[in-house]
């Protein structure tokens, strides 16, 4: 079973998709039973019939090159690193803070429609408040970390090299921390609401940049669970 | 007790054709298809698991086959069927190979005009 260890390791080095990787090894572990068992009601004992079927299966460069071969089964993350690992979490992080700001405001507008708020403002938006605040506090804050750890763990798992997850987790902190975004939503009719997006660097934005790199760094202190044989 | 002997690089694309051949009537686990090919080809094509499984990932990626996984005694089998791009893909390979193996029929029976 160590040879299936073994060719798990090589071939993430090499680039295969983990996902891929983890489906191929239980794959050739089944085949070996599958063939194991078929010698054995050949006449061979349970010993001779494992190593037969070890044999039959190949040599572990046979089974890795048939893997790293083919282009379409290797991880992003190998194809494209510094996209992968710099510039996605910060993408699609600005992509979903952007999304949400166009879904308060859609949600301000339906409301309107809808005769709910039609001057703009109405009490009813008062029980929107807290709500909005928690969703903006998750994206500016929490989703980040979440994101970036996210890269970090993929790479991990990958046995990528960390370096352009590490840089694009540095940024992420360092921009999700410089955005300052408040909602207010109007409860007074005539007065609209309204959603405010800032960038402001200050001591506090250099501490709340450091504290959510070092969350992020949390799945490097797990590393062993993340790179166990099979993960 | 020797490896056993697989066939060699002449053979790249054969995988494909042969699995997709199998998979476009019923769904099928690699062992199955490494077994039905030794079989049906009366062990003259043996085609090694660093090349069917490879295969199999590679036609799922390209959407040409779709895996469910499947329980059976116990243990996951991932079954392979193949889908409406891989019957398609199927029929230009086969249209492929019969283009080639009648022109290499020609050129080996002495045929003045085989073309490749």
């Amino acid at each position: 079973m160590q040879q299936f260890e073994a060719l798990a390791e090589r071939l993430l080095r090499e680039g295969v998709a983990h996902r891929h990787v983890r489906r191929y090894i239980a794959e050739l572990r089944d085949h070996a039973e599958d063939a194991a068992q078929a010698e054995m009601r050949r006449g061979l004992n349970a010993q001779d019939a494992e190593a037969s079927a070890f044999i039959r299966l190949g040599t572990l460069d046979d089974l890795a090159r048939g893997m790293t071969a083919r282009g379409e089964l290797r991880a992003m993350s190998a194809r494209f690193p510094k996209f992968w690992g710099g510039g996605l979490p910060v993408l699609v992080w600005i992509g979903i803070l952007v999304a949400s700001g166009f879904v308060l405001a859609g949600i301000v507008s339906v409301l309107r429609a809808s005769g709910v708020a039609p001057n703009g403002g109405s009490p009813f938006l008062a029980t929107l408040q807290a709500p909005a605040e928690a969703v903006i506090m998750v994206i500016t804050r929490a989703l980040p970390v979440v994101l970036g750890g996210a890269a970090l763990v993929m790479a991990l798992q990958q046995r990528s090299a960390m370096r352009w997850p590490l840089i694009g987790a540095g940024v992420l902190a360092a921009t999700a921390a410089a955005v300052h975004a408040t909602v207010r939503f109007s409860t007074t009719p005539d007065t609209l609401s309204s959603l405010n997006l800032g960038v402001g660097i200050s001591p506090e934005t250099v501490l709340r940049a450091g504290v959510m790199f070092a969350a992020m760094l949390t799945p490097l202190l797990l590393q062993k669970r993340f790179t166990r044989p099979g993960f | 007790m020797p490896a056993r002997k697989t066939n060699p690089d002449f053979m790249t694309g054969v995988p494909e054709l042969l699995i997709l051949r199998l998979l476009s009537t019923r769904e099928m686990y690699g062992y199955e298809i490494v077994q039905a090919i030794e079989t049906a080809s009366g062990e003259a094509i043996k085609l090694g698991e660093g090349v069917v499984y490879p295969a199999l990932h590679a036609l799922e990626e390209q959407g040409c086959l779709k895996s469910r996984r499947k329980p059976v005694n116990g243990r996951t089998r991932v079954y392979y069927i193949a889908t409406a791009v891989g019957k398609k893909r199927l029929s230009d390979l086969t249209g492929e190979w019969r283009r080639i193996t009648d022109a290499v029929a020609g050129i080996v029976t002495g045929a003045k005009h085989a073309t490749v």
